[in-house]
């Protein structure tokens, strides 16, 4: 990082290398548009090489990033309006934890429609959600990644849980039902 | 909500993200080093972390340099196209593209077919130092000296490469490549580089009167790694990939 700062095109070089698929993912999941992301990440890393000056030693690197990647991901998305497009290529997926070509099907198919049903919620919500379930970021980074305090952090994820049930419960109750069942059948 | 409700909803997300299949993630690095030489070259080789407050001044600088540097590429025709793909990256590199077609091209010569042997002493008053020698590969095979106009050039033959290395600021090298040549811009020792993977290429060799030196053309056939160092200008001609003449470069003091 050090040699980053001081012009080193190669430590910065292998910043990029390091970060660039959490980055990308991120900034799918906020565009829903392979392209776009790819577009998005170039740009935040360029940003972040400006504004190195002005990150804080001793910070973690990874939520500062995502802070530059998702805000140009969902400027990107506010500005064009994109539609679905990585929905149907999550929904391609085979979870890992299914057992049976038959438990994996479904399991797909419920998460196609999860992540049909988040569409509906707010950009900000949808944001924590992601960073919190799909990137695995916990609420230290989250709330560096936002911009936020690690209080507003978890208010903002316990009301994006509660919008998304409604929003399930409104669209795909069977969702909740088979939730259900998962659990059960775990048991 | 409940708590159950909660727990509920997280395994949905808990399971959709097991099951989120995101596309393969682009290789950056190359792309945002790139941009990031383009705008320090066009900054005057500033890092842009360093600019920061002084934005105004430097843009000014900015201009002046590229001013110069348009002056300079139009005072030589065959470069002009070179300009929208690879400016100024490598201080006096011009690339180009689709101006040569390979099977056109005289056969490529060897070293010891247009230059003269040479001890490391002669070379190193050549260039007016030490001559820089990779360290991981040995002594080198030969080592010529060629005057393209009265500059001094020192190739150092190795089995696997041939390792070019001068002083000169002042000339310009044009390279012109087939169309379906494949140029990158890379990074070596955190300098701007040219990557240069072709069929047969011609390199002309013009002196700081913007004038072709006669007797310097040349077809290469191999793939060339070209970057400006502190003091020196090196040129990698090689058969090997980005990779090992990256890790040429690497070895060099």
């Amino acid at each position: 990082m050090r040699a980053a700062r001081a012009g080193d095109l190669d430590a910065f070089g292998g910043i990029v290398e390091r970060y660039q698929a959490v980055a990308f993912r991120a900034a799918c999941l906020v565009t829903r548009d392979a392209a776009a992301a790819e577009d998005v990440c170039q740009e935040g890393f360029l940003r972040a090489h400006r504004a190195l000056h002005r990150f804080r030693a001793g910070e973690p690197l990874r939520p500062w990033l995502l802070r530059i990647v998702t805000n140009l991901a969902r400027n990107e998305l506010r500005s064009r309006g994109r539609r679905l497009g990585l929905v149907t290529r999550l929904g391609r997926a085979t979870p890992g934890v299914a057992s049976g070509p038959e438990r994996a099907l479904e399991a797909a198919e419920r998460s196609a429609r999860v992540l049909a049903v988040m569409q509906r919620l707010p950009i900000a919500d949808r944001e924590v959600l992601y960073l919190r379930h799909f990137l695995d970021l916990p609420e230290a980074e989250i709330a560096t990644a936002i911009g936020k305090r690690r209080g507003t952090v978890k208010s903002r994820l316990s009301r994006a849980h509660a919008r998304l049930r409604d929003v399930i419960a409104a669209q795909d109750p069977e969702l909740l039902a088979e939730g259900t069942r998962g659990e059960a059948a775990d048991d | 909500m409940t708590d159950a409700d909660r727990a509920r909803v997280e395994r949905l997300l808990a399971e959709a993200a097991r099951g989120a299949a995101y596309p393969p993630p682009p290789a950056l690095r190359a792309r945002v080093l790139a941009s990031l030489a383009a705008e320090r070259a066009r900054a005057g080789g500033r890092p842009a972390v360093a600019r920061g407050r002084r934005r105004t001044v430097l843009t000014a600088v900015a201009a002046l340099v590229a001013a110069f540097a348009l002056a300079a590429v139009a005072a030589i025709p065959p470069a002009r196209t070179a300009v929208a793909e690879f400016f100024g990256l490598v201080a006096g590199e011009r690339i180009e593209r689709g101006a040569v077609v390979p099977s056109n091209l005289p056969a490529p010569a060897r070293p010891d077919q247009f230059a003269r042997p040479a001890g490391l002493t002669e070379a190193a008053a050549a260039l007016g130092a030490e001559v820089p020698l990779p360290a991981d590969y040995g002594t080198p095979e030969g080592i010529f000296i060629v005057a393209y106009g009265g500059h001094p050039l020192v190739i150092l033959q190795y089995p696997t490469f041939d390792l070019w290395e001068t002083r000169g600021e002042s000339f310009v090298v044009v390279k012109r490549v087939p169309a379906d040549a494949i140029l990158s811009i890379e990074t070596v020792r955190g300098r701007p580089a040219y990557w240069i993977e072709s069929r047969a290429y011609e390199v002309r060799f013009f002196g700081p009167d913007g004038v072709e030196v006669l007797g310097a053309r040349r077809t290469v056939d191999r793939h060339a790694l070209i970057w400006r160092g502190e003091e020196l200008y090196y040129r990698i001609e090689t058969e090997l990939p980005l990779g090992a003449a990256r890790d040429v470069a690497a070895s060099l003091p």
